[in-house]
């Protein structure tokens, strides 16, 4: 398996882009479990279903921060 | 609304294929092969090791499902199973952890692997955090066990959730990626696959993907100690509701474990094999269809 150094330089940018489509299909998953969460019954212990929504923007911040820096970061190596 | 198991399918399989697709192209076809198959047989029994010891099921849907109003008898709400859990859970956790393996490999680099597991464990499991209540109220899976709750899930779950990928990506990474070993089984390996396994660079991919397989097993005592340890302490120190619903693999003495002390109230003890969504449920959960 060849490292990101031992690649050519249009092999590399294909694995960028690669990399971008991965990191934003995983953002778009966590959109529509988003929307899911909006259009569903509100969580135990919530009483609207917008808590949902605020709850999972919260708690799940690591997840979509860490996702979308590597949509940028992979954005650049693209160029 | 209730959001449908045949959505939650749908949905996990599309998206896993496209992870794939993309998994293939960074890490190579038959890498990426690995990852799948790697991930299907570690979470497939860690899943149903969980299930069957009583902690949760996904039999909610059992004996009848509904579309659009109709219920459609023999239908168990999931496209497919491995063995008691949806094919689509399994998926679920390789879609994310893919991913997740990914991102860290992006952001940290050329640090420890315990690093980069430690922070795409820790990213799952934000996301998890979230997403698991959602699946209380759908009843896409129950949980059957005694825990720490909170929104409905018991903390353990995370737990579990953390070291899934803490162990499954550093034994991904050294092995397929780097293509090391690990001295502790060095030995084992030896008398097994016949050749130095420290090693495996002059080694055949498919040869790559059995030792994988072989250092999965080999890990999964570790994950179930750590969780074991972990998760049981949560429990047995910050108990604050007995499982909601009974678990259908009554084990050896799990009445101890499982039967609530006296003066402590059950929210609610059902059958397995209910008829309905609605008979089934805590009244806490039920209250939220009256909207």
């Amino acid at each position: 398996m060849k490292t990101d150094n031992g690649r050519q330089g249009s092999e590399r940018r294909e694995v960028a882009r690669a990399k971008f489509r991965m990191a934003f299909w995983l953002l778009l998953f966590y959109l529509i479990t988003l929307v899911w969460a909006y259009l569903t019954f509100p969580f135990l212990g919530f009483t609207s279903s917008t808590q949902n929504v605020a709850h999972g923007v919260l708690v799940a911040s690591p997840f979509w921060i860490a996702a979308l820096a590597a949509l940028l970061k992979s954005r650049r190596q693209m160029r | 609304m209730r959001i449908e198991s045949w959505q939650y399918d749908l949905v996990f399989f599309v998206f896993s294929f496209l992870m794939l697709r993309e998994g293939r192209k960074i890490y190579g076809r038959q890498q990426a092969s690995i990852f799948l198959w790697g991930s299907l047989l570690w979470t497939g029994i860690i899943e149903n090791v969980n299930t069957m010891l009583g902690a949760y099921d996904y039999f909610a849907y059992a004996n009848y499902y509904s579309f659009g109003g109709q219920w459609i008898q023999g239908y168990g709400g999931w496209v497919s199973w491995i063995l008691f859990v949806p094919l689509a859970a399994c998926l679920g956790w390789f879609l994310l952890s893919f991913p997740a393996f990914m991102i860290s490999d992006q952001l940290l680099g050329g640090r420890s692997i315990w690093l980069k597991s430690t922070f795409s464990a820790l990213m799952l499991v934000s996301w998890d955090v979230f997403y698991d209540p959602m699946a209380v109220v759908n009843e896409w899976w129950r949980w059957t066990g005694p825990g720490l709750h909170w929104h409905g899930v018991p903390i353990g779950n995370w737990i579990g959730w953390f070291f899934l990928l803490f162990f499954f990506g550093p034994i991904y990474e050294r092995t397929v990626v780097q293509r090391k070993g690990f001295r502790w089984l060095a030995k084992v390996e030896r008398l097994l696959f016949r050749t130095d396994t420290l090693d495996l660079s002059s080694m055949d991919i498919h040869r790559v993907g059995r030792v994988f397989y072989f250092r999965l097993m080999a890990g999964l005592p570790a994950f179930f100690l750590c969780c074991f340890v972990v998760a049981g302490a949560t429990t047995v120190l910050w108990n604050n509701r007995w499982g909601p619903f009974h678990s259908v693999f009554p084990g050896v003495g799990q009445e101890l474990y499982m039967t609530p002390p006296e003066g402590v109230t059950v929210e609610q003890h059902v059958p397995s094999n209910r008829i309905g969504p609605q008979h089934g449920r805590s009244q806490e959960e039920t209250s939220h269809e009256d909207r």
